[in-house]
């Protein structure tokens, strides 16, 4: 199965593997800094995700081990993206179902309809044991970016 | 009969377990349209049978005419059907 709206969505510095992240902020911000780096948001967006933390609770934790982050579509998202972060500890956000978090998406949205095409295709890649298997044990970007 | 998915920003959470939803609608014949959207807007919301949301933030949705329904995983279809399955919700159409 092709991903071609997921594999749209990450840019050449989008992913990183194997990251240390040393609390839930720290993980989100390497989220939010790769956006910024492969051109898709400012800075002020990755604020705005840990302010989307703060202020709505550890919700984004999806499914066990899986963050989604993210904030709300604003002047400070360029072009709709995704970027990811393995982490090579787990890391804590305070979600009680879903903790600990091994695997940091951080989604950016331009307005409210363009990236649902996108999302569909996260959805189906998220449901597949076997893709997030593969993708949390990758040793490399190139390794993920094969999965799409 | 109309349902709102619900997280912070409207975009992310919301939107999968909008589309696990509906997937499941669609597989219990069941009649309804399926939202995503921001707490600040459910928050205003009083048209909604129910709201589809993650447990944390159950708190902030509280007080509302709407039943809530809390799911801790969006990536299963299958959470969304036992949670359909527990509420009023009736199958539309016959047999």
């Amino acid at each position: 199965m092709r991903f071609e709206a997921l594999a749209d969505a990450f840019s050449a510095d989008s992913i990183r593997v194997g990251a240390i992240a040393l609390d839930r902020e720290h993980a989100i911000e390497m989220a939010g800094d790769l956006l910024v780096a492969s051109g898709r948001t400012t800075p002020e967006y990755t604020k705005q995700m840990i302010d989307a933390l703060v202020e709505h609770g550890p919700y984004m934790v999806i499914a066990p081990g899986i963050a989604l982050v993210h904030g709300r579509p604003s002047e400070a998202v360029l072009e709709t993206g995704l970027s990811l972060v393995t982490l090579a500890q787990p890391v804590e956000f305070g979600n009680q179902a879903n903790d600990p978090v091994r695997l940091v998406m951080g989604l950016c949205a331009f307005d409210h309809s363009s990236h649902l095409g996108l999302m569909q295709e996260l959805a189906t890649f998220l449901m597949d044991d076997g893709y997030v298997n593969s993708l949390l044990n990758a040793v490399d970007s190139e390794q993920i970016r094969e999965l799409f | 009969m109309k349902i709102i998915a619900v997280c912070g920003m409207g975009i992310g959470t919301s939107v999968l377990l909008k589309m696990n939803a509906e997937k499941v609608l669609r597989q219990l014949e069941l009649d309804a349209t399926v939202e995503a959207t921001s707490v600040d807007i459910a928050r205003a919301s009083r048209d909604a049978q129910i709201i589809l949301t993650t447990p944390d933030l159950v708190p902030q949705l509280q007080g509302l005419p709407s039943e809530i329904i809390s799911l801790t995983s969006k990536r299963s279809p299958k959470n969304s059907r036992r949670a359909f399955s527990k509420t009023r919700m009736q199958p539309s159409g016959i047999g």
